[in-house]
């Protein structure tokens, strides 16, 4: 179902709430960050050209996340 | 030629009339209990909008056709059915148990953005306790809501069955938050937080769902738990 917005205030960031990106926004949340990890194998590719072949366990997740200044700095 | 993984659901899950995301058809794999839905392919998904509207399209509909179903991330093989029959992260007692918790419910997700200066999520301030301490509490505020984001979820605390949360990890995103209800109570969800974002004045919110559970599998079969 598409997200729909409800807000009370007009805000620049809020534009991200806006369909259809939001429901991209959905996808990628649910899809690449969310689900059971079992085994990722992924092609990321640009142009219709494949540029980088994952194949990983358990680290495929939202650009954010691998982002160095949020991630948690083991003791 | 691999095993791409869709979802895993209650043994009763039927697939008749529908197909993966490339057009192959969908097979079963029993898992005690369960099963697993899966189609057989010869190279790796590519993660466009398209193959992601489509493989989530497909995730629904099987949703749709069972009480129970877990969502398998974009991207998943095996190598074939022993492989995921015998995978570690699949044991009879945790699958069914994962199961049973979104067992007839659905989710819908909220997310909550401020025009105010709030810290992003950091593990990384200097404090006069020790790293260890320090590093846990800041995994711990993760998933700590903000007081402004506790008022807002409030007015669908009698809906919710389970609830998930992440602060925000980038400016203005205050947080979001996943929410079980049970099946078939999404337009009051709606209706409710539509409500309560009618009040406030600071706050954007973006409701989303019903969905499948995404956000439920299990802690610890997610790499950032």
């Amino acid at each position: 179902m598409a997200e729909r917005r409800a807000t009370s205030d007009a805000l620049p960031t809020g534009a991200l709430l806006d369909t259809p990106d939001l429901t991209l926004v959905d996808l990628v949340d649910n899809l690449l960050d969310k689900g059971i990890v079992l085994d990722a194998e992924i092609v990321l590719g640009l142009a219709g050209i494949d540029l980088v072949y994952v194949r990983l366990a358990a680290l495929l997740c939202a650009a954010d996340r691998v982002q160095a200044g949020d991630r948690p700095q083991r003791p | 030629m691999r095993l791409y993984v869709y979802a895993l659901a209650d043994a009763d899950l039927a697939t008749t009339g529908l197909c993966g995301i490339s057009g192959e058809p969908l097979e079963v794999v029993t898992l005690q209990d369960a099963v697993g839905i899966v189609g057989r392919m010869t190279e790796a998904k590519t993660p466009t909008r398209e193959a992601l509207q489509s493989q989530d399209a497909l995730v629904r509909a099987l949703h749709e056709r069972t009480s129970a179903l877990l969502p398998v991330r974009f991207g998943t093989t095996v190598a074939d059915a022993a492989a995921l029959h015998d995978h570690p992260t699949l044991q009879h007692a945790r699958l069914t148990q994962a199961l049973d918790r979104v067992r007839a419910r659905e989710q819908m997700t909220v997310r909550i953005v401020t025009n105010r200066p709030v810290p992003t999520v950091s593990h990384r301030e200097s404090t006069s306790t020790g790293r260890g301490r320090q590093y846990l509490e800041g995994r711990a505020s993760e998933h700590r809501l903000p007081t402004e984001a506790v008022e807002v979820v409030s007015a669908v605390r009698a809906l919710v069955r389970e609830e998930r949360t992440e602060r925000g990890r980038v400016q203005g995103m205050l947080a979001t938050v996943y929410h079980l209800i049970d099946r078939g109570r999404g337009a009051d969800y709606r209706a409710a937080m539509e409500a309560r974002a009618s009040l406030l004045t600071a706050l954007s919110i973006g409701v989303a769902g019903p969905s499948p559970a995404y956000a439920f599998g299990p802690d610890d079969w997610t790499p950032h738990a």
